[in-house]
């Protein structure tokens, strides 16, 4: 009876309790889903309820997000590769075999951080709004340039309205089709977590962080083009940070991949959800 | 619009600016889902998309709760009779003719006192450890109770405690045998909404105003008696407000009440939803 609901858990990698969510059977195919700000797993309750008959489903919080632990920042370095080190030992631990990844946002750092030193641990991609190319950096990654190359107070003052109720709003309203579609919830919930004591340094270190990943963008393509992976793209199209312009860069390099756009926003599950999980059982059935 | 689609909506009634999820066809039977404390009509996001596929399920927030406007006390008083009145201009708004209600806890008082009112447009109700006799109330109401016997200053602060973010998890977790079945969001986001400014006030005005509900017991049990509406009792058997005893009491005055337990606390749906969720539409069946 129980069996069907989703199940919130925590397991302890390298001391660090990660939460995360499991929902439907271990015999059947797996899929772990990745995102990062501003509302972790949180993103995916209502998709892997949807897929949890079919598929296998954990969505973990990092290190510092959600409901995970919050290490110090003495002894944990909050870097998108050493998230990357955390999730991969996170899918060992759990014995995933060459799941699927779902990767949305901060998500889609991690997973190819993953892949570049084992590119076969994903037997297929669903990317959302996550991004490899210059050409899909959005204005409002645009606007956090300046920080991303050069932290000083000036330039932090350009970002950390991204942590504000408004700042989150950018990701789960702007561009929406219809704002009467987004559960308050979320964005209630977010800023919560947000708002925590420490959150905010942590939170101005990642993002700074993401020049990294914009280093590494070479290296990613570079594994798209050579391994041409099955890849389903799930686009909200009038995201301000990853728009559609990303999805159709990882379309130039990988072909195959499937594109489906929503006009919505950055978090495209909070208004398409239903139609993107018709999507994923359509795509991840049909080898 | 996809059935399972929910919106997320406003609308001016009562004086007041109420929040509410709708879902499911417009030309449906209605079901009101009403919530309790200290949570909104969040809880019912499970149910919601169960239910939405035949019936117009329609779930507001009480003032004071979720993102139903709520005043200031020197604005709005606080009493189950006020929050009543803010439904009542809600159905009114909404024109609802007929419906099924769905009460939980608060949401219960808040019921009977519509259902008293408006007899003619209830097709049923579904009480989910919503009380409405004495020997429901558990020993965890004494405090409550030795305020009602005396409102001292002393006893309302002592009642606090009732609003931190301890006791409103464990209103989540007690009773509930896998506690990795509890969505942390759910208590999460209703200690972020009772941290707002003003609302642990609003909330110790209510836990007086709550003796006024024991009053009405007898008013609303000749109800019962009266009109006979047709009723399903689902009750969280551990729930450590409202025991058993509540739940078996409807068959006093309505015979042919239906009374089914599931073995978990005061929150039923967040463990089992999807058990109580076809019991009641085996019920709605026949109304």
């Amino acid at each position: 009876m129980e069996k069907s609901s989703v199940a919130y858990k925590t397991i302890n990698i390298d001391g660090v309790n990660i939460f995360y969510r499991e929902a439907g059977s271990r015999s059947k195919p797996a899929i772990v889903l990745l995102n990062g700000v501003p509302n972790s797993s949180s993103a995916f309750q209502q998709l892997m309820i949807q897929l949890k008959d079919e598929f296998y489903l954990v969505a973990p919080d990092f290190p510092g997000f959600g409901n995970s632990d919050t290490p110090d920042k003495s002894v944990y370095e909050y870097t998108f590769n050493n998230i990357s080190l955390s999730v991969e030992k996170f899918i060992d631990k759990l014995a995933l075999s060459r799941p699927a990844v779902y990767a949305l946002g901060y998500g889609g750092p991690i997973a190819f951080r993953i892949a570049i030193r084992r590119p076969t641990m994903f037997s297929a991609w669903i990317l959302q709004n996550s991004n490899a190319y210059e050409e899909g950096l959005g204005p409002a990654m645009k606007d956090a340039a300046p920080y991303l190359m050069d932290r000083n107070p000036e330039t932090e003052k350009l970002v950390r309205p991204l942590l504000s109720l408004e700042g989150i709003k950018l990701f789960f309203l702007h561009g929406a089709a219809d704002e009467g579609r987004i559960n308050p919830d979320g964005y209630m919930n977010a800023l919560h977590y947000l708002s925590r004591p420490g959150q905010e340094s942590i939170q101005l270190d990642l993002l700074q962080n993401y020049a990294s990943n914009i280093a590494e963008y070479p290296k990613w393509q570079a594994f798209l083009k050579t391994y041409q992976p099955r890849i389903l793209l799930v686009w909200g199209e009038n995201d301000v940070f990853f728009p559609l312009s990303a999805a159709q860069a990882i379309k130039k390099d990988v072909p195959s991949a499937v594109l489906h756009s929503y006009k919505t926003s950055h978090l495209a599950l909070e208004e398409y959800g239903t139609e993107i999980g018709e999507e994923i059982i359509h795509f991840l059935n049909n080898k | 619009m996809n059935s399972k689609a929910v919106k997320y909506k406003t609308v001016k009634a009562g004086g007041l600016n109420v929040f509410y999820r709708e879902a499911g066809p417009m030309d449906g039977p209605v079901v009101l889902l009403l919530h309790g404390y200290p949570t909104s009509s969040h809880m019912f996001r499970n149910l919601i998309p169960m239910l939405s596929g035949k019936y117009h399920v329609i779930a507001p927030d009480l003032p004071g709760f979720g993102f139903t406007e709520s005043p200031s006390r020197k604005d709005f008083n606080y009493t189950f009779d006020n929050l009543t009145a803010v439904i009542q201009g809600f159905i009114d708004k909404l024109g609802l003719k007929r419906f099924a209600m769905y009460v939980f806890d608060y949401g219960a008082p808040v019921g009977w006192r519509l259902a008293v009112s408006n007899p003619e447009k209830i097709t049923g109700i579904i009480s989910q450890n919503g009380n409405c006799y004495v020997e429901g109330l558990s020993d965890g109401w004494n405090p409550i109770k030795k305020y009602w016997a005396d409102p001292s200053e002393e006893n309302r602060q002592a009642l606090r405690m009732m609003t931190a973010p301890e006791t409103t998890k464990w209103q989540y977790t007690h009773g509930v045998a896998n506690g990795e079945l509890v969505a942390p969001e759910s208590y999460t986001l209703d200690q972020t909404l009772l941290n707002r400014p003003g609302n642990v006030e609003i909330q110790l005005d209510l836990f007086k105003d709550y003796a006024k509900n024991v009053d009405g017991y007898p008013m609303f049990q000749e109800y019962f008696r009266k009109k006979k509406p047709a009723l399903l009792a689902v009750w969280g058997d551990k729930d450590p407000f409202f025991l058993p005893p509540g739940a078996e009491a409807f068959k006093r005055d309505l015979p042919n009440a239906i009374v089914k337990f599931y073995p978990t606390g005061h929150f039923a749906l967040e463990t089992h939803h999807e058990e109580i969720g076809n019991d009641i539409l085996e019920f709605l069946k026949t109304l």
